[in-house]
């Protein structure tokens, strides 16, 4: 029995020696994929800042941002981007989409072609912001501006992170910084225009919301922006104006209904005030909770 | 009578048997005879001279046989008996009686002083000086004897004789010679004529008489062989030769020899001898010649060999000697010499040889070369005699031998000699002559007059036996070099090799000299771009088998990194980087190949993949290369490594990116002239980016550690507060605060971070805590704002909020107070109310000068709410139970009250809205402000849109 323990012992021993060890790393032992060509830099698209901006979207009429912005679009009208030839504009139609993974991956094997574009980092930026990784949006933000500190789309974002983090007030140095850079840019003063209108900066508000309007009398958001400026000013009439290009979509949302409803009670509607009151979404009401409660005071809820 | 008595009892006597027996009987009858004579000459009442002379004789025979017995008794005693013995009390009986016999003699003389027989008296009396030893007084009796007794007398002729003797003892030859000559004369039936007639002839020989010498000796050879005289001439045989030598007749004395028969070369020998003491070089010469030739006898031609070296040495013949010596050293060889003839034997070669010896390296022969040299070569042959001599191989004397050549400047034999001498002491393991042959050796090698062939040829093997006998001594030190030198000129790297290992092993704390060694082979394999044996010698040195200083460790690392990479370099600088990566990939993987070499192949991989645009494979080969790496290498690389750590941000390897970060920060946290702050920055930024919390937290505490600046840490600190914020990890968020609080320098940015906790505590229900934060953000906003400090707006805003709630309280104290009648009560509550509106004021106007927008904006607005609100109060009371007139009047009065305050509201709402306006404040209480008045309702916004994200650049 001793022996055969031995033997098992040794033949164990044996066994385990024979097993092949592996020293080296765990790389191809040839290069065959790899050609010297592959060292030389890959030739640079050179960047053209009068084409940076999404042609494709030359025909939308009702969306003031569409050439700049793809934040407000939907997902039928990514389409045609992410078909597109143009890398970034694929990209960022991919993340809108959601496919946040695919478009980072899709500007990752452009990074050679488009580095000295700033779109290109602004674009990861903004894919990581669609992905909800606040901080590296703002690393690629910041890049950005490494490359090109005069682009006006970087301050913008960094508006837009602030106002995330509730820094309002930074967030409005930042948009007022990308206006400043590109004058002609629409983003920048769509976004002052919100602001100064959440705040009651109405004047300014009403100024950035007039000449939106007037570019794109299509743009609902900006023709509400610019019907509760009205409000706010005591002019009625010209916010009913506004207000009444609105369908139901529009109208149900608080922030759209309980104005026009309060701009209809005091122009003597007070019927069709009490119908666009009731139809408001009170489940998205908000903030607006105590507002709701005094124009439902003010107008008297039939129900 | 007397005679008759005296023979009858010596007759009587005469019969005994032995000689003891027979002296025993003749001292009694001695005694008998004193006796009588006493008896006759007290008779005489001493007057008779005779009787006392002959008592005197008496006295003086008694005391010979005593002296004769004592002396036997003496001779039979031990030595150490002899010792002991009192010499004095053992020879004083006889001493009584010679003491006695001369007393009796010099009372003879002094009381007879006409006395006939003076002369005998004389003559006991020098006798018994003689016993005494008083040869001065012996001498001076002796003369007296002769003087006073008759000529031809036999006491005046023995008087003679023993006075000559005695002169011939002092070797006053010239006073014993005429002595001789008058007592021989009648001495002819003496058997001791032949003796006194010896004497004479060697005082004639003494004071250069020859031919009479010579005479004498002659009648003294043929009278001893009469038979009557005492046989002195075998005595006279050999003197004779000294005569004959003496009288410059040798012819004569061979002559005389050769007739009177025995051995003649003997006795040339002897005559020989005495010519050379006589300074009679050839005389002498030929005498031994001609003794040579009588004779085939080896011993004495050894003989005669020998006194000629005598002759030739006392005249500094040294051919002469040396062939004679030769003979003998021939002599010796088949038949070894008796240790007396090779002591005389080895006299002559020692003597001669260090005389030679001495001659060679005397100043007088300093400037006559072929003298000194032929000089040295005899002592050297002297030398090598010695050295034979005695059957084995006298190294030493060969080693003079060397010696002397070496002074002499003959160095060619010098170095046989030396070397012969290395031989034999070698395999006699005699150190003391390895080390003095070994010297010898070198110092002639070292000289200038020996030829190069010579040098040349035996130069490397007295250096090596040199080492193999002395390895260690300081000139072992200098001759491993030299050796070393050797080899390496004849590029023989093999030895060179050895002598490295050999030096090494001797002068093992010589790292300087080894490392010239070392450098001198590399030199060679550096020039045959031998990298294999480059690499040998780098291993050896890395394994810490040599000791090399670090400069030149490094270099040679260098040195081999650079030959392996050589190639590899020019390709990849040629731009064929694809066969660059293959080759270090190769290197790499060899198992063979130095940490170093792998390091730089890894780090060049890295860097190659970079370039290619491939992120993954450069993260795994920067891994490696950072990992084996140390932090001064990195300080070399540390441009191109946040290079292309740069890249993999840009590539999204986040995690990949900040793990590299840390790692190199870790190596070259401590090293000057670091990008550390970089390194650190990377590292927080990108681990933050990525969410990993932890990470920033052992990056921000490895910085604390590592001289981070002080700034950047903080940064880094309020990025985790963020993070762990998020996380709502408020324990370790509070140990951040902490942290940071612990510099004062931090209070004003803190105050949000710690609101931030205080509504965590409140959520948690922990009201105390929350209670102490309150008090704490006061207290650091209260000295931010003392010291100046910046403090953020979110801040501002806390501090704002709670004083607001202050004012809060304020104003609904103010509101508490209820305006009432009677009269008196009215103005005491409306003197309250007004001063707690001034409290309200005051309370409020300090939140505008904190500058938070927030706060200012609803500081005002309560401002004007209070103040309206008084005046709405005060106008809308009316006194109970008052006529109209007193309600009027009151009104009146009332009105100049609330004017000013209503104007005051007013200034408010313009000062308010003069700020929002400049400021741009972004309050949800502008609208309180800027909704139009005419409005019957407070109008609301809220938008959906929270910003819109800019993807283009936009029209330009």
């Amino acid at each position: 029995m001793k022996y055969l323990n031995i033997l098992l012992f040794v033949l164990f021993l044996v066994s385990c020696s024979s097993a092949p060890k592996k020293t080296t790393i765990d790389l191809p032992d040839d290069f065959d994929d790899i050609k010297n060509e592959d060292f030389t830099s890959v030739v640079e698209v050179p960047y053209r800042s009068h084409l940076d901006n999404f042609k494709e979207n030359q025909a939308i009429t009702d969306d003031s941002l569409a050439k700049e912005s793809l934040g407000r679009f939907s997902e039928k009208r990514l389409e045609p981007l992410i078909e597109s030839g143009d890398p970034i504009s694929k990209s960022l139609g991919m993340c809108y989409r959601g496919e946040t993974q695919e478009g980072l991956k899709n500007l990752d094997g452009n990074i050679e072609k488009y580095q000295k574009h700033p779109s290109f980092w602004t674009a990861i930026g903004t894919c990581y912001y669609l992905r909800k990784e606040f901080r590296k949006a703002l690393l690629f933000y910041n890049k950005t501006i490494e490359v090109d500190s005069n682009y006006a789309p970087s301050y913008n974002n960094l508006g837009v992170l602030y106002m995330r983090d509730n820094l309002d007030q930074k967030a409005l140095v930042a948009f007022q910084k990308a206006a400043k850079l590109n004058p002609f840019s629409l983003t920048p003063i769509f976004n002052l225009a919100f602001l100064y209108l959440e705040y009651g900066h109405i004047k300014k508000a009403e100024t950035y919301f007039k000449s939106l309007h007037n570019q794109y009398p299509q743009d609902k958001d900006v023709l509400i922006g610019r019907a509760t400026t009205y409000l706010f000013q005591n002019k009625i009439e010209s916010a009913l104006k506004l207000y009444s290009q609105l369908d139901s979509d529009y109208t149900e949302r608080p922030d759209v209904g309980l104005n026009f409803a309060v701009g209809l009670f005091l122009s003597g509607n007070k019927n069709k005030a009490s119908d666009i009151f009731e139809d408001i979404n009170v489940e998205k009401l908000g903030r607006l909770k105590p507002y709701y409660d005094r124009v439902k005071k003010l107008i008297g809820d039939k129900s | 009578m007397n005679k008759i008595i005296l023979l009858t009892v010596f007759l009587c006597t005469i019969s005994f048997s032995s000689y003891a027996d027979k002296r025993g009987a003749l001292l009694q009858v001695i005694d008998e005879e004193i006796g009588e004579v006493s008896r006759l000459s007290k008779q005489s009442k001493g007057r008779n001279p005779r009787l006392l002379l002959r008592l005197a004789e008496l006295n003086l025979e008694k005391a010979r046989h005593l002296k004769e017995r004592e002396n036997d008794k003496y001779l039979r005693l031990s030595v150490s008996q002899k010792r002991t013995v009192n010499r004095k009390k053992f020879f004083s009986k006889s001493k009584a009686y010679f003491n006695k016999a001369q007393s009796i003699c010099k009372s003879i003389i002094g009381k007879f002083k006409k006395f006939s027989g003076k002369g005998e008296v004389y003559y006991i009396m020098a006798f018994n000086s003689k016993e005494f030893k008083e040869f001065k007084k012996a001498r001076q009796y002796l003369q007296y004897s002769i003087k006073y007794s008759k000529p031809k007398s036999k006491v005046r002729v023995k008087s003679q004789s023993a006075l000559a003797e005695l002169y011939f003892s002092d070797g006053k030859y010239g006073l014993a010679a005429p002595l001789y000559e008058r007592a021989l004369p009648y001495q002819k039936d003496s058997t001791w004529w032949t003796k006194d007639s010896y004497n004479l002839a060697w005082c004639y020989y003494r004071k250069g008489k020859f031919n009479r010498a010579i005479a004498k000796m002659k009648e003294v050879y043929a009278k001893s062989k009469s038979g009557k005289y005492v046989d002195m001439s075998s005595k006279v045989a050999d003197d004779l030769a000294a005569f004959y030598a003496a009288a410059g007749k040798p012819q004569q004395g061979i002559k005389f020899y050769k007739s009177t028969g025995g051995n003649i070369t003997k006795k040339l020998i002897t005559l020989g001898k005495l010519q050379s003491d006589k300074g009679q070089k050839t005389n002498s010469q030929k005498t031994f010649s001609s003794a040579k030739k009588t004779t085939n006898n080896p011993e004495e031609i050894l003989e005669i060999n020998l006194a000629l070296l005598a002759l030739y040495e006392k005249f500094n013949d040294y051919s002469n000697h040396l062939k004679v010596s030769k003979e003998i050293n021939a002599y010796h060889k088949v038949k070894p010499l008796k240790n007396e003839d090779l002591k005389v034997f080895k006299y002559q070669l020692d003597r001669m040889s260090a005389f030679l010896q001495k001659q060679v390296v005397s100043k007088h022969y300093k400037n006559v070369k072929k003298v000194r040299i032929r000089k040295a070569k005899l002592a050297g042959e002297y030398f090598e005699i010695l050295g034979s001599i005695t059957g084995k191989v006298d190294y030493k004397k060969i080693f003079l031998k060397g010696e002397t050549h070496y002074s002499a400047k003959s160095y060619g034999p010098a170095l046989d000699s030396y070397f012969k001498t290395l031989t034999y002491a070698e395999n006699a393991k005699d150190t003391k002559y390895i080390k003095l042959s070994l010297k010898g050796l070198l110092a002639v090698l070292g000289m200038k007059g020996l030829s190069r062939s010579l040098k040349n040829k035996h130069l490397l093997p007295v250096y090596l036996r040199y080492l193999k006998f002395d390895p260690k001594s300081k000139r072992a030190e200098s001759i491993y070099q030299k050796v070393f030198k050797i080899y390496t000129d004849k590029k023989d790297t093999k030895n060179s090799e050895k002598v490295l290992y050999s030096y090494k092993a001797n002068f093992s704390g010589k790292l300087k000299i080894q490392e010239a060694m070392l450098a001198q082979i590399m030199e060679k394999a550096r020039k045959e771009k031998n990298v294999k044996e480059i690499r040998k010698w780098v291993n050896r040195i890395n394994k810490g088998e040599f000791k090399v200083s670090k400069k030149y460790a490094d270099n040679l690392n260098k040195l081999l990194l650079k030959y392996q990479f050589s190639r590899v370099e020019s390709a990849n600088t040629k731009g064929d980087k694809k066969f660059a990566l293959q080759e270090y990939f190769k290197i790499y993987n060899n198992p063979k190949s130095e940490l170093q070499a792998k390091k730089n192949s890894a780090y060049n991989m890295a860097v190659l993949y970079y370039e290619l645009g491939r992120p993954d494979e450069s993260i795994l080969w920067q891994n490696k290369s950072v990992d084996m790496m140390n932090g001064r290498e990195l300080l070399r690389f540390q441009s191109t490594f946040l290079l292309m750590i740069n890249s993999l941000f840009h590539r999204q390897r986040f995690k990949s990116a900040s793990d590299l970060s840390y790692k190199i920060f870790k190596k070259v946290c401590k090293l000057r002239k670091s990008k550390k702050g970089v390194f650190y920055k990377n590292a927080v930024i990108l681990a933050a980016a990525n969410g990993e919390t932890e990470k920033v937290l052992a990056v921000a505490d490895a910085g604390k550690k590592c001289g981070i600046p002080y700034s950047l840490i903080v940064n880094s600190y309020v990025e985790i507060l963020k993070m762990l914020e998020k996380s709502k990890r408020w324990g370790k968020y509070s140990e951040v605060l902490e942290y940071l609080e612990s510099s004062n320098k931090n209070w004003g940015s803190i105050i949000k971070p710690y609101f931030n906790l205080l509504r965590a505590y409140k959520i948690s229900g922990r009201k105390e805590e929350a209670a102490q934060i309150r008090s704490k953000i006061m207290r650091l906003y209260k000295f931010a704002k003392r010291e100046r400090q910046e403090i953020p707006l979110e801040g501002l805003d806390v501090v704002a909020h709670y004083k607001l709630l202050n004012l809060e309280r304020e104003i609904k104290k103010l509101y508490a107070v209820k305006l009432q009648y009677p009269e008196k009560r009215f103005n005491a509550r409306l003197k309250n109310k007004l001063t707690q509106l001034d409290r309200v004021t005051s309370k409020g106007l300090e939140i505008l000068k904190i500058g938070s927008g927030i706060g200012i904006v609803k500081s005002y607005q309560y401002l004007v709410e209070s103040y309206q609100r008084v005046v709405q109060e005060i106008r809308d009371f009316t006194p109970p139970k008052k006529s109209k007139q007193y309600t009027a009047g009151f009104k009146k009065s009332m009105s100049s009250l609330t004017q000013p305050l209503l104007k005051r509201s007013f200034d408010f709402i313009k000062e308010s809205k003069g700020q929002i306006k400049k400021s741009q404040i972004l309050s949800r209480e502008n609208y309180w402000f800027f909704s139009s008045e005419r409005l019957p309702i407070k109008v609301d916004y809220s938008s959906r849109l929270r910003g819109i994200i800019m993807d283009r650049g936009g029209k330009r």
